[in-house]
């Protein structure tokens, strides 16, 4: 323990006869160089600290000029760091520790005070103070780091924003100078089809062909890949996503695919509204519908389910299938970009579907799960936190 | 409109006149078309400074198709002096485009585009392109009178 020696001290104290009788005290406990100031009204204290150096003010809570907590504030605003000991009386328990709390160190009652019991209320007052500094120092300090925290935060989002405005220009120009050359392959194999079929024969027909329809594949290759690296450069959005409108939409973009196929698209009702990302949201549903409907047993009829139920305040978003299934030890790979389990001949697909279904549910601050059997089929869920009652309109 | 239909057709891809041209004559539509191989020569061409074949000076199209991404003058550039001239800023613009960028079409419409298309890889979903193109603009819509040259310029 720093044993601070207290050299000067500041008594504020009207009565002549109680300062008499502290300064007696004062004395004879003080170590001989004790520096003892004395002054009798609030006005005539403040002066005095604004001018010198104290290290400790003793204080009368009934001066002349100011009384009670107001001393106590005046007398920490004229030296915010000095230790403050203030004097009450005998029937001033709750003036006390409210003196204690506006910032005084300690309490001395007037007619209790002895020698050694005053010798440790200045020590103690001085200790305590000492901590209080440290604290604030540390406080500032902390401040400051957090501060600079800040500016380091602001500094790396610019960067960030930097490098994804560069993404951007990137992936731009990316989808535009590939799919010009894809363009050209496809569109003059298919006018070699056109204006010189006759001249070959089924197998060149069928070399042609084939120039044709994966250049295509390509071009939707680029799209979705496009998609994927951009996909969460806007803001991801966080509000009630009502599904009913979604479901119609999806039964208009695959009404074609499903009587195609003979396969029937079931909703269960009612779906729960989730809160998320309505593009994100619909982007996911798109593309586990479309994977429902392609990975299908082609001895059974499609039949895909959709389900958006409540478990307490959280949605359960569900597509589910009895196509062919994904074997347990794929689980995880499928979600991987360019994944893809079937070979190109049997189902069509570009292994970016669910690497997008996962960024955007990611970027939702959820994930997609799987649980699947092989040869029976699959069902992807999800989970949101559930629109509040009543807050369905975005 | 000029019987057949009058057609300028703006792109510096060769590849991509050549094909959009081939479309054309795929689906038989009947239009004439001019090609502009670029911003410049489009300007040229619509703004009456080039002369035809037959030493006469090209009357105005009934449709212009105009891609954006040219080096020099690009086609917003086009599109903007196309907009901007009395004489030529009622003629239906076609912005056919290898982009679908959001703010490529927002700047599209906002200089007057008439429509945006976005060029397929596919040449059979390009030949669908210009059969509804001549369905569209070249069937059923009835385009402006045009501006004359000499007296009764476009309102503005």
């Amino acid at each position: 323990m720093n044993e601070k020696t207290i050299t000067r001290l500041l008594l504020v104290e009207d009565n002549p006869g109680d300062a008499r009788l502290l300064l007696e005290m004062f004395a004879e406990q003080g170590s001989g160089n004790t520096d003892l100031m004395h002054v009798e009204s609030m006005s005539a204290a403040e002066k005095h600290l604004a001018e010198r150096a104290v290290d400790i003010v003793v204080l009368d809570l009934g001066l002349p000029d100011v009384q009670g907590l107001d001393a106590v504030r005046r007398a920490r605003a004229a030296a915010p760091r000095v230790p403050l000991v203030v004097l009450t009386g005998l029937d001033d328990e709750t003036l006390s520790t409210q003196a204690i709390r506006e910032g005084a160190q300690d309490y001395l009652v007037k007619g209790q005070i002895e020698t050694h019991g005053l010798r440790r209320a200045l020590r103690y007052a001085v200790e305590r103070k000492d901590i209080e500094e440290a604290l604030f120092v540390e406080k500032e300090r902390a401040h400051r780091l957090n501060e600079e925290l800040e500016e380091r935060v602001v500094e790396r989002t610019a960067e960030l924003q930097a490098a994804n405005r560069e993404l951007e220009t990137f992936s731009y120009s990316v989808s535009h100078d590939l799919r010009a050359p894809l363009r050209a392959i496809n569109g003059f194999a298919a006018m070699l089809a056109r204006r010189h079929g006759e001249v070959l024969d089924a197998q060149g027909r069928h070399y042609v062909e084939t120039i044709v329809s994966t250049s295509e594949h390509m071009g939707v290759l680029i799209e979705e890949l496009l998609d994927y690296a951009r996909m969460g450069r806007a803001l991801v959005r966080t509000e009630p996503v009502p599904l009913d409108p979604l479901v119609t939409r999806l039964r208009a973009t695959f009404d074609q695919r499903i009587a195609e196929s003979g396969a029937t698209l079931e909703v269960i009702e009612p779906l729960v509204t989730p809160v998320g990302d309505p593009v994100l949201l619909e982007r996911i549903l798109v593309n586990l519908v479309e994977n429902a409907l392609n990975y299908r047993r082609p001895e059974v009829a499609p039949r895909v389910t959709l389900s958006a139920t409540r478990h307490g305040r959280r949605v359960t978003l569900a597509v589910a299938d009895n196509g062919i299934g994904i074997p347990a030890e794929s689980h995880e790979k499928i979600f991987e970009v360019f994944a893809r389990l079937q070979g190109d001949d049997t189902y069509k697909g570009t292994g970016i579907g669910l690497a997008i279904v996962r960024k955007a549910a990611r970027l939702m601050g959820s994930d997609v799960t799987l649980e699947s059997t092989e040869g029976e089929g699959s069902t992807f869920r999800l989970e949101l936190p559930a629109a509040r009652k009543g807050s369905t309109t975005p | 409109m000029t019987n057949p239909p009058h057609t300028v057709l703006v792109d510096n891809n060769a590849n991509d006149v050549e094909l959009t041209v081939s479309a054309f004559s795929e689906v038989r539509l009947a239009s004439h078309i001019d090609v502009a191989r670029s911003g410049r020569d489009a300007l040229d061409l619509l703004f009456g400074r080039t002369v035809g074949p037959d030493g006469l000076r090209p009357t105005l199209p009934d449709l212009i198709l105009l891609d954006l991404k040219m080096p020099g003058i690009d086609g917003f550039e086009v599109l903007r002096q196309i907009k901007g001239a009395p004489i030529l800023r009622r003629i239906p613009v076609l912005i056919l485009t290898s982009s679908r960028e959001d703010r490529d079409r927002a700047m599209a419409y906002d200089t007057g585009a008439n429509s945006y298309l976005v060029k397929p890889v596919s040449f059979e979903e390009m030949l669908g392109v210009v059969t509804r193109i001549q369905d569209y603009w070249l069937t059923i819509n009835v385009g402006p009178p045009h501006a004359d040259d000499t007296g009764g310029e476009a309102r503005t």
